[in-house]
């Protein structure tokens, strides 16, 4: 049975595939169209500009009413993330609407990268350098960019690291395969939504 | 875990607990007896609400009960709506042109395209078949007292409310009184689920739908008419299709013998 979220859901990942914001894209995972997986390409002109940052996003059936759970899978070191991935950031929690999708939520957290919040920090370390040591931060940062090259490769079972930044080969083989299958889903949905 | 976290983590389990006990209890129940209501209170400790209670029963008949999940005002009224649609086809196309409508008007406030439409073909289409008598009784309210439908169409109720707060904003912004914008407020309170309804939204929604409403208050405030309800508006001249009972923080219908 298709419910309001599954077909809300199936619709934002139609809208993320025919007008993708910049430097975003996300799909559900192979058979469940609740959990996401999403791949943010650092800001250019800032100290996460080539990092291809994976998260996963965990949406339930109360989903737009709620926000989904969101969390980077990549290693992440920024004021407003926590050691396990999960995010700070208002509009995932207090200030949700339901009327953001899944473009909206991944462009958010992309210009959160670059505009820390310092007054709410869910990682210390990273929120003092921000303040004081702005060098230190962007070496750290730095840091976790190149893993992020890394961790895509691992993923998908190619443990090989690309020297030259190739980050765009391997983030391009992990969208394809969920989007294939996510496609699958997407008729079904589509079949079932005109029966309503 | 640093305190800050652990605390966080307390009131997350907190809420998930009030919730759950809230979801006992159906979204939308059955109509009953008004009766219920004296039943509630006990004449010897609290003879005035058990005083109101007998003297609104001689008025009201029967009682429908609404979850109380901070969503109980803009559900009762959204159920009442319903009910006088199901039995008025007249009244249905009336309501569903406006809910038409209200898509356009959202759009021009600056409600992002996408997902406000959604909303409202969503709501629009499934109040289609409650007009063009393609479905139940018993499907609607199988649909109401499914969290994710229900919700679904309760959004659309939240939005049009602050779009009718945002066209009128010079007339609502005054009302903030702790210096927010009332875009801010309508996207806080307003739009967001499972925030209660305060004087705005009361207004806000009942000016939307076009659908006056009557509270009938239980708690010890008298009205200034004499008895226990408000009409909202204030100044409408017949009395209301729709009736609610208001106890402290919470909203049920109720109906006319």
């Amino acid at each position: 049975m298709t419910t309001p979220s599954r077909r809300r859901l199936m619709r934002d990942f139609k809208k993320l595939q025919e007008d993708p914001p910049a430097g975003v894209s996300g799909a559900p995972t192979e058979d469940n169209i609740l959990a996401w997986e999403a791949i943010i390409f650092g800001p250019q002109e800032t100290p996460f500009e080539d990092g291809t940052f994976k998260l996963s996003l965990e949406f339930t059936e109360e989903y737009p009413n709620k926000p989904p759970t969101v969390k980077f899978i990549s290693k992440m070191f920024h004021p407003n993330v926590y050691a396990d991935g999960s995010i700070c950031l208002d509009i995932l929690q207090n200030r949700w609407s339901p009327t953001y999708d899944v473009a909206a939520i991944l462009t958010s957290i992309q210009s959160l990268l670059d505009e820390p919040n310092p007054n709410s920090p869910a990682n210390s370390l990273a929120a003092q350098l921000y303040q004081e040591n702005r060098r230190e931060y962007e070496k750290r940062v730095q840091q976790i960019v190149e893993q992020s090259w890394l961790n895509i490769g691992e993923n998908e079972g190619d443990v090989e690291l690309k020297d030259d930044g190739g980050d765009s080969i391997d983030e391009k083989a992990v969208i394809t395969s969920t989007s294939e299958n996510a496609d699958a889903e997407n008729n079904e949905g589509g079949a079932s939504a005109s029966n309503v | 875990m640093t305190d800050a976290e652990n605390e966080i983590e307390l009131q997350d389990q907190q809420f998930k607990q009030i919730e759950n006990e809230q979801k006992m209890f159906p979204l939308v129940a059955d109509r009953l007896p008004f009766d219920l209501v004296i039943l509630d209170y006990d004449a010897e400790t609290s003879p005035d609400y058990y005083n109101k209670a007998k003297e609104l029963a001689n008025t009201y008949g029967e009682i429908r009960q609404i979850r109380g999940d901070g969503n109980c005002f803009y559900r009762a009224v959204f159920v009442g709506i319903l009910e006088v649609c199901m039995k008025n086809e007249e009244k249905a196309k009336q309501f569903l042109e406006t809910c038409l409508g209200w898509n356009d008007r959202l759009l021009k406030l600056g409600f992002p395209d996408w997902t406000t439409n959604d909303f409202c073909e969503v709501f629009t289409d499934w109040f289609k078949k409650v007009v063009n008598k393609e479905t139940t009784s018993e499907k609607i309210f199988d649909d109401l007292n499914d969290d994710s439908q229900s919700n679904y169409l309760i959004i659309f109720m939240r939005l049009i409310t602050s779009g009718y707060l945002k066209e009128h904003s010079e007339d609502y912004a005054p009302f903030i009184d702790d210096g927010r914008s009332l875009a801010d407020y309508c996207s806080t309170e307003i739009e967001a689920m499972w925030k209660d309804a305060d004087h705005l939204g009361i207004s806000g929604l009942v000016l939307a739908t076009g659908y006056n409403i009557r509270i009938e208050y239980m708690d010890r405030t008298a009205a200034p008419n004499g008895g226990w309800h408000y009409d909202i508006p204030a100044d409408c001249n017949e009395t209301p299709e729709i009736s609610l009972l208001y106890r402290p923080g919470h909203y049920d219908i109720i109906y006319h013998k």
